[in-house]
């Protein structure tokens, strides 16, 4: 498989297939393919992996493109302004924020996993449930903003905007720490906590969360007068 | 003159086509069953209400301890800070257009 990511804010992930090869994706996530793909949506893992898969913010059913007597095209692009980035879980499991799944090389497994903190489920910002990648290949996933990939050497901490944590390496930890003091909590913008990421591994942070550029446009939304 | 693509095949999807038809002839039918059902339109309606106020009221109380746990949290997290420890720009890179052959190169 070769892929090349393009585009600025709204990005395409373009992936070529040798026959024989296939790559799987969440519904509704294709763009556009060669005359010489063809697409069948499977239940993966069963009805329960889907229903878990479907609650973690992917699709109850993946679909499956592979080329046809030769090697073939296709293109995959996100819901919102964002970038897409590549993810080699060969080299270690991501946890990514819900929803966040594009597509990946079949031996990537896509699964929900739960925050195991009370305090980073209520106030981390990307709530009780996330998307595990992992497994054997290539992921990519898609996020609002821009993005900066961080790697975070053991012991290392960011703080980190709560629901600006795109995603983690496995061997991250994910907690939650007060903003500061009274006049910080109430006037700093942050509310009462920021989300804590410390290595090893790398992290993902986005620049703009898609519920902040739903608030931007708020007010220059036209109305009934 | 039309072009027409090289090497094409094509399969059937006229029993797709079936299923998809009788499918939504089965939901259109049921549809009618139940506006024609007086009985069976109130027990969904009632079983929709109860439902509804159940999501409402789980809402309600997931935020209601939400905001009763922030502040003992908050008094129970402090503000976690590091010192005599450097981070420099180096380790931050921004995610770019990249391809297969960059991670090969890796």
């Amino acid at each position: 498989m070769k892929y090349t990511i393009t585009g600025d804010n709204l990005q395409f992930v373009n992936v070529e297939l040798d026959s024989g090869e296939e790559i799987k994706s969440v519904a509704g996530a294709m763009v556009y393919m060669s005359g010489n793909m063809r697409m069948d949506t499977k239940m993966e893992g069963g009805f329960l992996a889907g229903l878990k898969r479907s609650i973690s913010g992917a699709s109850l059913f993946m679909v499956n493109y592979q080329p046809q007597g030769g090697s073939g095209l296709i293109g995959f692009g996100g819901k919102a302004p964002g970038k897409i980035l590549d993810v080699d879980t060969s080299k270690g499991s991501w946890l990514v924020q819900s929803s966040s799944f594009l597509a990946s090389e079949p031996g990537v497994k896509v699964d929900m996993a739960l925050q195991k903190k009370i305090g980073g489920i209520m106030f981390g910002g990307e709530g009780l449930i996330l998307q595990k990648v992992s497994g054997k290949g290539m992921a990519f996933i898609h996020a609002c903003g821009d993005m900066n990939i961080i790697e975070l050497g053991p012991g290392e901490m960011y703080k980190v905007s709560t629901s600006n944590a795109v995603a983690w390496e496995e061997s991250v930890k994910y907690d939650i720490s007060a903003a500061g003091g009274l006049k910080t909590s109430v006037f700093g913008g942050e509310g009462l906590f920021v989300t804590t990421l410390t290595g090893p591994g790398k992290i993902v942070i986005q620049s703009m969360t898609l519920g902040d550029l739903a608030n931007s446009l708020i007010p220059y939304l036209p109305t009934s007068n | 003159m039309e072009q027409q693509p090289s090497n094409l095949k094509r399969t059937s999807t006229t029993k797709s086509g079936i299923l998809i038809v009788i499918g939504i002839v089965l939901l259109v039918a049921l549809g009618a069953y139940i506006l024609m059902t007086p009985g069976i339109l109130d027990s969904l309606l009632t079983i929709a209400i109860v439902v509804g106020i159940v999501i409402i009221a789980s809402v309600m109380i997931i935020y209601a301890a939400i905001a009763i746990m922030a502040i003992p949290m908050y008094m129970h997290k402090g503000e976690q800070y590091q010192d005599g420890i450097s981070y420099g720009m180096d380790s931050v890179k921004t995610v770019e257009n990249s391809s297969s052959e960059d991670r090969k190169n890796e």
